[in-house]
């Protein structure tokens, strides 16, 4: 039963949305590792991925369309606050 | 530890955030907790566990720490689990696997009644012992389970449950008074931990004995001892009505037990604990300090694990005289305090809410004499 549950703050919604949180968290960082992993294995394989990445990161051209990225994925966030 | 199957890179990645998680806790927000606790009571300190509570609860940052440890144990054995779930036949014939030559003997009872205390919950498996979902009783994988699971709680997962914490049951088993212990009870063991420290410690004992409820723990219990090469006698029981003789044992002990029954239960154990020990025998445990020995900071933050970690009767034991227990069952001469050990090489021990450094009074020692004649 739900309203049984062990709750740290007064309203159990909060821990609940914590719960959340920390399980997003244990995503970000499992996928983190990963990526790391896999610039490491295409190191290994002869391809020099992470200094790509930092090339193609710094191109002053890509800014304009990664911001337009960024504003689609905001929308998408937070986008039900507003609704 | 028995072989266990290997871990992806995403089971490994998240038992690390989990752990990273629990050490965070206990040495940023924790000590935080504590200093903005301090800077608040001044000079006016308080002077019951509930008062000192009452305003370390009313921290936000408090109340982060307590959902994070609380979360962190849910999250810690469904990841244990789902990182054996795809394993179960081949654990389970692990499990099955009887060695050719074994040192020591498992001894289960098919019919054994599980007492109510043990087997039920009432908040949807949520107040299961440790939150670990079944408890110790109804997951036949729960030894495996606790070996990564349970070494989470530790903060040492990649260790294993059974490899920690290093030197301190050890030093338990061979700080018992000099004398001639040929037979030995280790009364709820669970794992086996403890039981396996006592033949380490007395390696020409006639029999060592673990008793426990669980027949899955007992099993895997039985299989880390036959790895490790240590003859020990795993049965299942019930440690409140044994089938051993009277004075058949020189020494009883109890691990991380005592605070797992009610108060009532712990009598009954007591009780057929002094029945089967010799005239002259002795009995120890080690359990976690009562609140009488804390600060009362210190015990209010131990008490998390009353209502936060699914720990049912850890009030009732921790608030309890567990001396005057043993006295009331006849045993004499009862001593308690610290175990004193050296340190070991992790701080990450189960010893907190209570802050991460390393404390001596975090393992301690209860132990008595039944008289002579």
């Amino acid at each position: 039963m739900a309203d049984e549950r062990y709750h740290a703050f007064e309203d159990p919604a909060l821990d609940q949305l914590l719960g959340i949180t920390l399980a997003l968290g244990a995503e970000v960082w499992s996928l983190r590792d990963r990526l790391t992993l896999l610039e490491q294995a295409l190191a290994q394989s002869g391809t020099d991925v992470s200094g790509l990445i930092e090339e193609l990161a710094s191109d002053p051209d890509r800014a304009a369309a990664v911001a337009a990225d960024r504003d689609t994925f905001l929308e998408r966030f937070l986008g039900p606050l507003i609704e | 530890m028995p072989p266990l199957p290997p871990v992806t890179q995403q089971q490994a990645a998240r038992f690390d955030y989990l752990e990273g998680l629990r050490l965070y806790n206990y040495t940023r927000h924790i000590p935080e907790v504590l200093e903005r606790y301090e800077a608040t009571v001044g000079s006016r300190r308080p002077r019951t566990m509930a008062t000192a509570g009452k305003r370390i609860k009313a921290q936000t940052l408090y109340q982060f720490a307590a959902a994070i440890q609380h979360q962190a144990q849910v999250m810690g054995w469904a990841s244990a689990a789902e990182s054996l779930a795809d394993h179960g036949d081949e654990l389970d014939a692990l499990l099955a696997k009887v060695p050719k030559k074994p040192k020591g003997r498992l001894v289960l009872d098919e019919v054994l009644p599980l007492p109510g205390y043990y087997t039920e919950n009432d908040s949807a498996g949520l107040d299961d012992i440790h939150l670990a979902p079944g408890g110790y009783w109804r997951e036949s994988l729960v030894g495996p389970i606790y070996e990564r699971g349970g070494a989470l709680y530790r903060t040492a997962w990649r260790l294993g449950y059974s490899a920690s914490p290093p030197g301190a049951l050890v030093a338990f088993a061979a700080g018992a008074p000099s004398g001639d212990y040929k037979r030995i009870l280790d009364l709820g063991c669970s794992f086996g931990g403890n039981t396996m420290s006592f033949r380490v410690a007395y390696p020409d004992a006639d029999e060592i004995v673990g008793i426990d409820l669980s027949a899955p723990a007992l099993r895997w219990a039985h299989l880390s001892a036959e790895e490790r090469g240590l003859a020990i006698t795993y049965q299942q029981g019930d440690a409140t009505e044994m089938a051993h003789e009277d004075s058949s044992f020189d020494m009883v002990t109890g691990f991380l037990f005592a605070h797992e029954v009610t108060s009532v239960v712990l009598d009954q154990v007591l009780g057929e604990a002094f029945r089967v020990l010799r005239p002259g025998g002795h009995i120890r445990f080690l359990d976690v300090p009562p609140y009488s020995a804390l600060e009362p900071e210190a015990a209010f933050l131990q008490s998390f694990d009353n209502d936060g970690n699914g720990e049912k009767f850890w009030n009732e034991f921790l608030l309890s005289d567990f001396k005057a227990a043993l006295e009331r069952a006849g045993f004499v001469d009862a001593v308690d305090g610290p175990l004193d050990y050296d340190q070991p090489g992790f701080t990450g021990t189960a010893a907190l809410m209570r802050t991460a450094e390393f404390r001596e009074e975090n393992r301690w020692c209860t132990s008595a004499d039944k008289p002579e004649g």
